[in-house]
């Protein structure tokens, strides 16, 4: 097959650009530990949730030195707890799941961002750093009241949120 | 390719006249669900950026269903099986085995789409529970009414009886021709349905193994990630069906009317034959951020996805090489003087070419798509429409555009209305394009979310790193509203040309590639091969992560309930019946 | 005198404007400069017509005669 000359340099060329957008992706996965969204936790009935013990109450907790779990319940149209209050420079997992159909649960402004799908729980580890209201839309089509769908993300200064989680 | 046809000046309608009907025919429903779909278009872009509201907003998502399925649903797929109809009939050089399978596959996808769309517009219309409002994806458990379902299916099955028409007709041809190798044209059809029977083993599990039965109440529940992956292992080699035809035009097309040749025959089955493998063992990457699928096969699907490029690429530098090799017959000379020689008083050639240009642009943005971790900041907001309306909204829909002002006069023995309207309205088309698919691309990346009818909040405000929001939205409204004038141009000036004299003298003859068939090792055409490893690759692309799922939360799911998606009422402006007859008309006029 | 094709300005021009206009976004996602909107597209404006005047009536363009175009 003949192949010009300068096709075969740009079919290296193009090599090496697939090889090092592969190669960038890999390190953000590696390297610098972003994960994805997996299938770590079990699934999980949508119309059951309140005997879960995460999603009955949606919630934060603490559940080490500076680290909290955040169980969000997403449903047609308010994510539960509204608003979700976490403390700066802590490391916060979110559990999402959907009470309904699919929802979006996304952070603006960050890119904290999943899918929420009943039947599944989401898990999503950020560090809030910066003490501040952060908004939370939904960002997947669940019905005639989608666009009304949002809630908040309240990130407090550690000492702010220490005192208030004292009062609950 | 066959000289015969090439020779004198007889046009494909006068050689092959019942194939013409056909050909229009398909064209017409092509068009009519192009003008539907834009009238759509345009509300919605008018609407979400709060420049004009004349509907509900409940009824956004009756509106952004139906241009979602009337888009890239029936204008692409009508237009390919007319396009390919008229490519295989050509390059073969022998008209279809049997005209009344041909009109019969036809009456299946415009019977489909006919089902489909009255059960989405039937969302407007609050007498009837005939809805559908559950946008292109119909992610359960949102769930339509089964007329959707069904429509979608029978329409699926008239692509598929149609690719049938095609082995047929090169079978056939095989039996006359038994040393030759497949004409280009044929081959790209042929590669091109074989990715496409791959394709819808997902979907047809999904709609008729799950969806339909469950919206027929004979289920009563479904799995929704299994659905969904199930539409998206359809849903990402959909948008190679899309592309396919416009690289066929591209390939086999463009450089003719640059005033060129192909600048490589083999390197152009190269490429499709990449895609067959390549298109499906990538729709994970549709769900990146999907809770119940491991990120090891997201991270397999972001390979996958990467290699996808390469016969893009490839592409871009054939179709450049072959559009130059065009220029400097004409005439052209210098290291990029030769630009100046290429016909661009010609639509179909500039239309084509300004397709390509803004592919570059969607191919990029869909790179950064494919990122998997860089996906969290992009996915499901307005970057993604702006991607797509790139890519299929530009790539495919304007070369198809173009393709149409080359074609149609050799379909019709009649000029074009106007050629001059004909270059404003490619012109205006890649203005428009530019100016709401940047608008989206910023938004999205500030935040701002697709399929929103309101994407205006209470308790926050998007914040951008320069300009407004404001501008954002007047942008994209100003940009929709150009691409709904150049629809309009494009739909009336096709119109109008069957109004101008029947002429004869309009044939336009493919010229052979420079580097011909028979330079391409013989293996390339050994389609059942390519098929073999297409499967193989699928299974182990798609096999594990359906176990999971399937073992994780059941084959019907860990529980859950139907949403029937009936619209909000609303004082109906628009019946079902209305549209019924447009797009009957397209079956009528040929 | 110079000649620019009757097709080749407005296809230009299209191409121009998408350029400028588009690197008002760069400017703003990649360096952080802010530009007024309304200024900006008058701006750009301003810039493809004058070209695509001067290519018009042969102020500014190549020195050979156009290649004939007709198809």
């Amino acid at each position: 097959m003949d192949i010009h000359n300068y096709e075969k340099l740009w079919l290296v060329l193009a090599m090496v650009m697939i090889v090092g957008f592969i190669s960038t992706t890999t390190y953000g996965a590696t390297a610098l530990g972003i994960e994805m969204i997996s299938d770590d936790e079990e699934t999980i009935d949508p119309n059951a949730l309140d005997e879960d013990p995460r999603f009955s109450e949606p919630r934060v907790e603490q559940v080490g030195e500076n680290e909290y779990e955040a169980y969000v319940v997403a449903r047609q149209f308010v994510f539960e707890p509204d608003p979700i209050t976490v403390p700066a420079n802590s490391t916060v997992t979110f559990y999402i799941t959907s009470a309904d159909v699919i929802h979006g649960f996304e952070v603006v402004g960050t890119n904290a961002n999943t899918m929420v799908i009943p039947g599944e729980v989401a898990t999503l580890t950020v560090e809030p750093n910066e003490p501040g209201e952060y908004g939370i839309l939904c960002n997947e089509y669940c019905g005639g009241g989608h666009h009304v769908m949002e809630g908040k993300l309240v990130v407090e200064p550690e000492a702010e949120f220490d005192r208030g989680e004292a009062d609950e | 390719m066959s000289d015969a046809l090439e020779a004198g000046a007889s046009t494909f309608v006068d050689q092959f006249p019942a194939e013409s009907k056909v050909v229009r025919a398909a064209l017409w429903s092509s068009f009519l669900s192009l003008a539907l779909g834009a009238v759509f278009g345009i509300i919605q872009s008018l609407h979400r950026t709060d420049v004009l509201r004349v509907f509900e907003s409940a009824d956004y998502y009756t509106i952004l269903t139906a241009h979602g399925v009337l888009m890239v649903v029936s204008f692409t797929i009508f237009f390919l099986v007319g396009l390919f109809t008229w490519a295989v009939v050509r390059s073969l050089d022998r008209p279809v085995e049997n005209i009344r399978y041909t009109w019969t596959w036809y009456g299946l996808m415009v019977t489909g789409s006919l089902m489909a769309v009255i059960a989405i517009l039937g969302g407007f219309v609050d007498s009837t529970s005939l809805s559908a409002d559950v946008l292109f994806t119909f992610y359960a458990p949102l769930q339509a009414h089964p007329l959707f379902y069904g429509g979608l299916a029978i329409f699926l099955i008239g692509t598929w009886l149609a690719g049938a028409d095609w082995f047929r007709s090169w079978w056939a041809w095989k039996q006359d021709n038994p040393d030759e190798r497949i004409p280009l044209q044929t081959f790209m059809v042929l590669v091109t349905m074989l990715m496409w029977y791959i394709a819808s083993i997902g979907i047809t599990i999904a709609v008729v193994g799950f969806l339909l039965p469950w919206s027929l109440g004979l289920i009563d529940q479904v799995n929704p990630l299994l659905t969904r992956t199930l539409f998206w292992f359809w849903g990402h080699p959909v948008v190679y069906f899309w592309l396919m035809p416009a690289y066929l035009l591209w390939y086999t097309v463009l450089p003719k009317i640059a005033g060129g040749r192909l600048f490589s025959d083999p390197l152009a089955r190269v490429v499709f034959v990449l895609f067959l493998l390549l298109s499906t063992p990538v729709g994970i990457h549709h769900q990146y951020l999907d809770p119940g699928i491991a990120d090891g096969f997201k991270f397999i699907a972001m390979t996958n996805t990467m290699f996808l490029l390469l016969p893009s690429l490839l592409t871009a530098f054939t179709v450049v090489a072959s559009v130059e090799h065009g220029a400097r017959q004409r005439g052209g000379t210098g290291l990029f003087g030769w630009l100046r020689a290429l016909p661009w008083r010609d639509p179909a050639f500039t239309g084509m070419m300004l397709a390509g240009l803004m592919f570059a642009a969607g191919g990029f943005s869909g790179m950064i798509n494919a990122g998997l971790n860089i996906n969290y900041l992009v996915h499901n907001t307005l970057w993604v429409p702006g991607h797509f309306h790139l890519t299929v909204g530009t790539a495919v829909a304007l070369t198809f555009m173009a393709a149409t002002y080359w074609l149609w006069p050799q379909l019709t023995n009649r000029r074009l209305y106007s050629r001059p309207i004909g270059l404003a309205q490619v012109v205006l088309w890649f203005v428009g394009m530019a100016l709401m698919s940047n608008a989206m691309h910023v938004a999205g990346l500030l935040g701002v979310p697709r399929r929103t009818a309101e994407p205006q909040y209470e308790g926050f405000a998007f914040e951008p790193m320069f300009g407004s929001i404001a501008e954002l939205d007047i942008q994209l409204a100003v940009g929709g509203t150009i691409l709904f004038v150049s629809t309009l141009l494009f739909v009336v000036n096709i119109a109008l040309s069957s109004g101008t004299p029947r002429v004869s003298g309009l044939s336009s003859s493919l010229p052979p590639a420079l580097s011909g068939p028979n330079d391409a090792p013989q293996v390339l055409d050994n389609i059942k091969l390519w098929f073999g490893i297409a499967f193989v690759l699928v299974i182990l692309a798609y096999t594990l992560p359906l176990a999971s799922i399937v073992s994780r939360g059941g084959l019907l799911g860990p529980g859950g309930d139907a949403f029937p998606m009936i619209a909000a009422p609303i004082k109906s402006t628009l019946t079902p019946i209305l549209s019924v007859s447009v797009e009957w008309l397209g079956g009528l006029v040929a | 005198m110079k000649q620019t094709s009757s097709a080749g300005v407005p296809v230009g021009s299209a191409v121009l404007f998408v350029i400028l206009w588009e690197t008002r976004s760069a400017l703003g996602m990649l360096l952080r400069y802010d530009t007024n909107v309304v200024s900006y597209m008058l701006a750009t404006m301003v810039i493809v017509g004058l070209i695509a005047i001067g290519l018009n009536i042969g102020l500014i363009g190549r020195e050979e005669p156009a290649n004939d175009e007709s198809t």
